[in-house]
């Protein structure tokens, strides 16, 4: 089953792809040039003690975000 | 002279293909932001001498941060741009060169870290690349020195092919058509160290891994630190240099100026490094024979750790615990910093978006993070009292800037921005270039620290022979005595580090306190006004008012815990 949910509760390692990114026009952009917009596919790789920061991996790289601004990235995830 | 501008987006090795390119010494760590503010040095293009500005990385040529903003305003005036690109990061490095296209700056893309990509199973057709974008592209590994001659010979046939502007859209849609066109990628395993890399932002392997890597920095630091003091710096002062010293004392007289301002004075008729207090004696032991070897294992460790790519994984753990102090975890990048030296820790501070997070962290970094200098000599001259009193003075000191940091959030206005950073992957250091970086800040740390070292010296000299530390500590002497329990001639130490903190703690070391009195005073000293090299930063970064808010709580928070600890103790 397909399920939408925030990047913040992707689990460890699990692979999601992004379908929405939500926030102010900076942020959005700023994500953007780091890959993280709709279409792309990223698997979760850690975290800081909720709530912190999550990083994924995209492609070859990996990026960190806050909090705030993964709560405001939606993806689907198979379950 | 013609300019060249080398841009790229943060951390593809711009300031490593600078220094291949000049020749020129500037510092590069593996994360993102290391270059602040611009570095130029001079190039010679086939002949002709050209001037080459190491950029601030950015990802596009609209700006989130100070350092970004540097760069779009650069961008005016250059006749010749090198754009660095990361060839295992293509995607995200053509946004910049697309937009880059689109100007009638001549351009052309060394393609970096071309080694990386090949570890990583990633090809490039480099031929096509350089068809598709119209301008040539050369691939380099900037820390070998790979391609770099070849870069040159190639900056004359820099083009602009004046891409038509594209919309965000079209051009994420273009930049996935040229990927297909000219990567091609094999499926790895992950290596050792990406596992490793992996582990270290998850909570539970992580939160142990940050513990281990700072108790064995901090010791590495110590053991060093401490080891090249006894074995080296000692003795050599003891039996080099004393001779000489005492062999010129012999031809002065004795109680005159010269002899007391040169030798000062003698401590059981011999000379004392640590207590003569002349330019000759403590002037060039306390740089040399006491902190020197510090702010040497200090810079060792930090530069191991920031070229192996560590700092940015401990600032996405610590992420949660900064946002209570209203910054995020790249934060704690400026404080780590400012443990060597708070200048470059307060000019770091840059890299955070807000004005509110670059003030709280400027202030906490003056308040609560004491410098390589200060710790040495804490770790000298306190620690020989006792290393519980070394850990009082630590544990006041980082409960002051987490709660600073707290209290600052909770009371100014606004909001903080949320981390937004790539994560490097680890790397192993190239020697050479670990031995470049500390070599360098070795040899800004002796021009800067040396001449402010005997300046102090000199002054306290003068000053004392003047008689104005009378003046000063009698009118002092209210707060002094009463509210920290000192005697009232330790506010001239307080005042002379306002010059160096570690010129301030010898003087406090002269002055026979007790071991609670020199704990109460030397946490004062480094809490109570930024020493003048840092003021400046502060002044530069932060602006008058800004700095006067800074600084007055910077005094009334040394005062609340001085006395603190003066009644617990």
């Amino acid at each position: 089953m397909t399920v939408r949910i925030p990047l913040t509760d992707v689990a460890t390692e699990e692979k999601a792809i992004i379908v929405e990114v939500h926030g102010g026009r900076g942020v959005h952009h700023k994500l953007q040039l780091l890959g993280i917009r709709p279409g792309a596919i990223v698997r979760k790789i850690g975290s800081a003690i909720r709530p912190g920061a999550i990083v994924v991996q995209i492609g070859g790289s990996q990026t960190a975000v806050g909090y705030g601004v993964a709560r405001k990235i939606i993806v689907e995830i198979q379950r | 002279m013609k300019k060249i501008l080398l841009m790229g987006n943060p951390n593809v090795g711009k300031s490593a293909v600078f220094s291949r390119l000049t020749g020129a010494r500037v510092i590069s760590s593996n994360y993102p932001g290391t270059t602040v503010e611009f570095t130029e040095g001079t190039m010679d293009v086939q002949g002709e001498k050209m001037t080459l500005i190491d950029v601030p990385g950015t990802y596009d040529l609209g700006s989130f941060s100070q350092a970004e903003e540097i760069s779009v305003n650069m961008l005016k005036n250059g006749d010749v741009i090198i754009n660095v690109i990361d060839a295992v990061n293509l995607e995200r490095s053509l946004g910049l060169t697309l937009r880059l296209l689109e100007r009638d700056t001549p351009t052309l893309v060394a393609l970096n870290m071309w080694d990386d990509a090949a570890h990583k199973g990633i090809t490039i057709d480099i031929e096509k690349l350089e068809a598709i974008l119209g301008v040539p592209v050369v691939p380099t590994v900037a820390i070998s020195g790979e391609g770099i001659k070849k870069l040159t010979t190639r900056i004359n046939e820099a083009g602009s092919p004046r891409m038509q502007k594209l919309t965000e859209e079209e051009r994420w849609l273009e930049i996935g058509r040229i990927l297909s066109e000219v990567q091609s990628l094999e499926h790895r395993h992950r290596t050792v160290l990406e596992a490793l890399g992996d582990a270290s932002v998850k909570p539970l392997t992580g939160t142990p891994i940050a513990l281990l890597v700072l108790v064995i920095a901090f010791l590495v630091v110590r053991l060093v630190g401490e080891g090249l003091i006894n074995l080296v710096f000692e003795p050599l002062f003891a039996t080099l240099w004393k001779p000489v010293v005492m062999r010129l004392g012999s031809m002065l007289e004795p109680g005159s100026l010269l002899y007391s301002t040169l030798i000062g004075k003698l401590i059981g008729g011999e000379i004392d490094f640590v207590q003569s207090f002349g330019l000759l004696t403590t002037g060039l032991f306390v740089p040399i024979g006491m902190v020197l070897p510090y702010v040497l294992s200090f810079y060792a460790v930090l530069g191991f750790l920031e070229d192996f790519g560590y700092l940015p994984r401990l600032a996405v753990l610590l992420d949660t615990m900064m946002h209570r102090m209203g910054l995020h975890g790249w934060a704690i990048i400026p404080s780590l910093l400012g443990l060597g030296c708070n200048v470059p820790g307060v000019l770091a501070t840059r890299i955070l978006e807000s004005r509110r997070e670059r003030f709280i962290a400027a202030t906490i970094i003056s308040i609560g993070v004491p410098c390589a200098s200060l710790q040495a000599m804490i770790w000298g001259l306190l620690g020989e009292r006792g290393v519980g009193y070394v850990i009082i003075v630590y544990a006041a000191l980082f409960l002051s800037w987490a709660g600073i940091g707290r209290l600052l959030n909770s009371v100014l206005k606004g909001w903080s921005p949320e981390l937004i950073m790539e994560i490097p992957p680890y790397r192993m250091p190239s020697l050479r270039a670990l031995g470049k970086k500390l070599w360098m800040r070795m040899v800004s740390f002796i021009k800067e620290a040396v001449p402010i070292v005997l300046l102090g010296v000199l002054i306290i000299n003068a000053f004392y022979f003047l008689g104005i530390f009378n003046v000063i500590a009698d009118w002092a002497a209210p707060v002094t005595t009463k509210l920290l329990g000192l005697p009232k001639e330790s506010i001239v130490a307080l005042a002379v580090g306002f010059l160096r903190k570690d010129v301030a703690v010898g003087m406090l070391g002269a002055m026979n306190l007790t071991a609670g009195q020199l704990t109460v005073a030397v946490t004062v000293l480094a809490m109570f006004f930024p020493c003048v090299a840092t003021f400046v930063v502060l002044w530069k970064e932060l602006g008058w008012a800004d700095l006067t808010r800074s600084v007055l709580i910077m005094i009334l928070s040394s005062l609340s815990v001085g006395a603190m600890l003066n009644m617990i103790l």
